[in-house]
């Protein structure tokens, strides 16, 4: 086992102890040794409160979710779910690994590009950061602008019957 | 190291087909003397092949069939008739079809390679096209690769405009002896930073790209669009007439590409020099996208705009939108296509917001969408454009050039200060980002994005009032005294665009109001509110005399509307059938609204269609709100987002964590609410009432907006959903809650126990209404001379509704009005200064539009 295998399973049964100590509640404090290691552990940009890009990891870092590979799946069922069925695909491109420091937390993100495709066969894409334990969507952005010749055409809200005489 | 080999694997793959081409090579070399695939006639003399003048050079179509063809040509197109045979245009030198941006400013040149590529369809496989081995550009007409090319020539034509442009702006504000001393919101540092494209995308590796693809082909049915995501441009066709495409209208090029370039500008701030690189925020601001709404309008109202910069013509989509659907336009009140009463007079103009539905090609049929309300704004900048042209002493060779400069100058800085995503908002005197911890615009940079987009996001009126204040700053007192704030005030207000009472330029801080960034570049803090003190200078005002079509109106005459059956008016409408709701829900993740569903708790399957609030069900709400007024509301804006209308009473969250602050006479002090304490001062700073990972709920935070009415003995009260799902017999665990995505094994510490009853879904916790008439609501005002008229989805509220409330329970949401002609909705009435952005986070700007419902089956 080489040196760096051996700090990263030191890192990851700390990883442990803390989670599991903390009442089950799973929230693992990580303290890095050095702040490179931790970057490395992870391979995560930070970003901190601002959204903005850190180029040195904070002496403590308290993370409040654990990274788990099932979050592109949770979030594609959940994407489904909305979808109901409408949407012919979705797909979803990890674009990076992050950590957002967020509300004084900090959480595992993913960046992703969603794409769409609804019945017409027109796609249509976004940005999101998504929670790498959950799947859950915390932000969205960068939303495509549709210019249709017949702006008529999009779609409306029928009322029911039962509002008109 | 991987880049190399890449390229050699690359290379050779394609030295197989370039080897199995040689015959067909030799053949076209033979015939590179004479460009065939131009028609012979008309071509300018002494162009060849084999001399070079050919080289990296294309003939390319200036205008659509509609404009050179005239107005009957078509539909379908064969655009040999439309190339100009005389003037061959330089494509790019480069052996691929993509291109360089460089802006080369006073303080000296940048450039990002290859900014610019241009594909035909976008395919997995999708290669760019190569140089002809003649050394030219010049492929079949009517070819996708002449569409490739041409679509590339276009783009690279506007955004080489665009660039300089911006050269302009910005070597005049900072070296204009009249204007460098002053504030500025495109930053000296914009070079250093490279975000004077998308370069932010590259410097961080954040995004994929840095460069603009342009697909000319499009798989899309009479469509075009700018995705920001990509970021990418995409032109469509018209299956019914194969030879119709919508490159073939610049006019629409340079609509796209200008959606692209308001994405750059708005993003001008977001990103600093610094070692080794630039930093960048994540995030990045854009104008529209959902749903109707005044951010979306005036995007489409800017990039109608960039076509009239390019093409000169104040008319878009000859052929695109007029030759397909008749749906073609307009920009000048002297276009022939508007209707009688539409002129260039003070009292004709297209003004706000009488012709915020206003559809030229069908005037009797009004309709509620971005691209016929931002038409206000580009017959604004036109108008604007030609007022310069007269009083700004402009060379008459330079009339358009040098007019159009100076919109963009002013769109640019606008742009720049309301998508600051930083939130500083101004830089140091010498032009340096601020070091300062004070703020300026968007609140914070913690919360900016919702800020900028969500709470107080671009509207007309806030638009304007920035872009008023910059054609005083850069204009009025700047290089065209000729044009004075009073001329500015009075064409503004044709357009029924005067919205404001001060130019709000005194540099409040949006957090406190007694900071102020000052004149010289630096920061006063006053002991109080600067305009508490007498002798300060209070922001520029409005001269009211100038005040005649933009009429403002009190928030106090906006009130939910009165339930009448003969005239088939209701309070709100609730959509819960599931085929309309299925539909809603899927267009909000077309339009990029993810909503988290919780899962088990709440689906449109439990939706029964009987027009009420039930357990279980996903709905939308209609509100329709009414206007007691004598003149018509525009702009109306109904936020549902959390905001500071409690008092925490326990961080730990056992005792259901806070009592809900009296904010009007409907929550009263017997009712549960408090007065007084934590409930009478404003949060500086916005959060989410979630908890940290101590375990314990903030002391201070934005709750959700619905409360729920508790039982308790002879009482009742209003509590927090968190208090209710705990009492009542409920116990309710998180799992059970909306908005939970933790499992057995983990938490979801994003998950708020305040919404675990009723849920407002992200992406719909606001509401849009374009206008409301004086005296009826807001279903009247839209049906009006539409009886056959349906809801924008961006006038919904979407609920989700655990199906584990007891039947009978009564919700009370507090949500928050405002609107764009509001003349009690912006200005402090104590300190008489523009609110700041903290006290957004509270009651006194808004009316506050209590939504009351009862969950029945």
């Amino acid at each position: 086992m080489t040196n760096k295998k051996k700090l990263g399973l030191f890192i990851f049964i700390l990883a442990c102890f803390f989670g599991i100590s903390k009442d089950s509640k799973f929230i693992s404090e990580i303290k890095p040794i050095n702040n490179q290691k931790v970057e490395k552990l992870q391979d995560r940009q930070i970003i901190d409160q601002k959204r903005v890009s850190v180029s040195r990891t904070p002496a403590s870092v308290s993370f409040i979710n654990t990274p788990s590979p099932a979050w592109e799946n949770k979030l594609k069922n959940s994407l489904q779910e909305q979808a109901g069925g409408l949407i012919k695909e979705i797909q979803i491109k990890k674009e990076r690994s992050l950590v957002w420091q967020r509300d004084d937390n900090s959480l595992f993100v993913e960046s992703v590009v969603i794409t769409v495709k609804n019945e017409m066969d027109v796609k249509s894409s976004f940005r999101a950061l998504v929670d790498s334990q959950t799947g859950k969507v915390l932000e969205s952005w960068d939303r495509t602008i549709f210019d249709p010749v017949n702006v008529r055409a999009g779609l409306r809200i029928k009322l029911d019957p039962r509002y008109s005489k | 190291m991987r880049v190399v080999r890449q390229w050699m694997t690359k290379f050779f793959k394609n030295l197989n087909t370039r080897l199995g081409c040689t015959p067909l090579l030799f053949l076209m070399t033979l015939t590179a003397c004479n460009p065939t695939e131009l028609p012979s006639s008309g071509r300018q003399a002494g162009l060849s092949y084999s001399n070079g003048s050919m080289a990296n050079k294309a003939y390319i179509y200036r205008d659509s069939p509609a404009i050179t063809e005239g107005p009957n040509y078509g539909p379908g197109a064969n655009m040999a008739s439309s190339v100009d045979k005389y003037n061959p245009e330089m494509i790019t030198v480069k052996s691929q079809l993509k291109g360089d941006c460089e802006i080369s400013l006073y303080i000296g040149s940048s450039t990002i390679t290859d900014c610019i590529q241009t594909f035909s369809k976008k395919s997995a496989s999708q290669q760019l096209l190569n140089r002809k081995p003649d050394g030219s550009w010049v492929f079949p007409i009517n070819s996708p690769e002449f569409y490739q090319v041409n679509g590339h020539y276009l783009v690279k034509n506007g955004v080489d405009t665009f660039h300089s442009k911006l050269k302009f702006a910005f070597d005049t504000i900072y070296t204009d002896p009249t204007l460098s001393y002053k504030t500025k919101q495109i930053p000296k540092y914009l070079p250093d930073s490279g975000m004077y494209w998308f370069q932010a995308i590259s410097n961080d590796n954040y995004f994929k790209n840095s460069f603009l693809s342009t697909y000319s082909l499009c798989d899309l049915e009479l469509n075009a669009l700018f995705n920001p995501a990509g970021p990418e441009l995409c032109f469509g066709k018209w299956s019914a007439v194969p030879s119709f495409f919508m490159v073939q209208d610049p006019s629409v090029v340079y609509h796209e590409l200008g959606h692209a370039l308001v994405a750059v500008m708005m993003n001008f701030r977001n990103g600093i020099p610094g070692f080794p690189s630039p930093i960048h925020h994540s995030l990045r601001s854009n104008l529209g996208g959902g749903g109707y709404d005044e951010a979306g309008s005036l995007g489409e109202g800017i990039a109608d705009y960039y076509s009239f910069i390019m093409t000169k013509r104040t008319h878009i989509g000859e052929w695109a939108l007029k030759r397909s659907l008749n749906a073609g336009r307009p920009m000048s009140e002297d276009d022939e296509i508007h209707i009688t009463g539409i002129d260039t007079s003070a009292e004709g103009r297209l003004s706000y917001p009488l012709y915020l539905h206003y559809d030229p090609n069908q005037p009797n049929v009004p309709y509620e969408d971005v691209h016929y309300a931002g038409q206000i704004v580009s017959h604004y900048l036109v108008a604007l454009t030609k007022k310069l042209q007269n009083e700004c002493s402009i060379p008459t060779a330079d009339l358009h050039d040098k007019s159009t400069s100076y919109i963009l100058l002013l769109l640019a800085d606008t742009l720049s200060e309301l998508g600051d995503l930083r939130a500083v908002g101004l830089d140091t005197s010498t032009g340096n980002p601020l070091s300062t911890s004070y703020r300026f615009t968007n609140l914070d940079e913690f919360s900016s994005y919702m800020w900028s987009h969500v709470v107080n996001p671009p509207t007309y009126r806030r638009f304007f009032q920035v872009f008023g204040k910059n054609i005083v700053k850069y204009i009025s007192e700047g290089f065209c005294p000729g044009f004075t704030q009073s001329e500015s005030e009075k064409l503004l207000d044709d357009y029924g665009l005067l919205l404001f009472k001060t130019y709000n330029d005194d540099g409040t801080s949006t957090k406190y109001s007694n900071v102020e960034f000052n004149s010289t570049g630096g920061i006063t803090i006053n002991g109080v509110p600067s305009k508490t003190i007498a002798g300060l200078v209070n922001a520029r005002s409005v001269q009211e005399s100038n005040r005649r079509k933009s009429v403002l109106v009190s928030k106090s005459l906006l009130e939910w509307a009165t339930p009448d059956t003969e005239k088939e008016i209701v309070k709100y409408y609730v959509i819960d059938d599931q085929t309309n709701m299925s539909n809603i829900l899927a267009n909000l993740l077309f339009k990029g609204y993810p909503i988290n569903p919780s899962t088990g708790i709440s689906s449109i399957e439990y939706n029964n269609s009987n027009v009420r609030i039930s357990p279980g069900e996903i709905v939308a709400i209609i509100p329709n709100l009414y206007n007691a007024s004598n003149s018509t509301i525009a702009g109306v804006h109904l936020l549902a987002t959390d905001w500071d209308h409690v008092d925490i009473t326990d961080t730990t969250g056992i005792n259901g964590n806070f009592k809900p602050c009296v904010v009007d006479d409907v929550t009263t002090l017997a009712q549960g609410a408090e007065n007084g304490g934590s409930c009478t001062t404003n949060m500086s700073n916005y959060k989410r009432h979630v908890k940290g990972v101590n375990d314990l709920f903030g002391t201070e935070a934005a709750a959700p907006v619905c409360l729920v009415q508790l039982e308790d003995g002879e009482v009742t009260r209003w509590v927090s959903q968190n208090e209710f799902r705990k009492s009542q017999g409920l116990s309710l665990q998180d799992k059970d809650c909306l908005g939970y995505a933790g499992t057995a094994a983990t938490e979801d510490f994003t998950f708020n126990p305040h919404e675990c009853l009723v849920r407002i879904l992200p992406g719909a916790q606001d509401a849009f209404f374009s206008k409301i008439e004086a005296q009826k609501s807001y279903a009247e005002s839209v049906r009006t001379g539409n009886p056959d008229f349906e809801f924008n989805p961006g006038n919904a509220i979407i609920f989700e509704v655990n199906k584990w409330i007891p039947p009978g329970t009564k919700f009370r949401c507090r949500m928050r009005a405002t609107f764009s002609n509001c003349s009690d909705c912006f200005v402090n009435p104590v300190t008489n200064d523009e609110y700041i952005d903290s006290e957004l986070n509270g009651a006194n700007p808004y009316k506050i539009i209590n939504f009351e419902f009862d969950v029945n089956d």
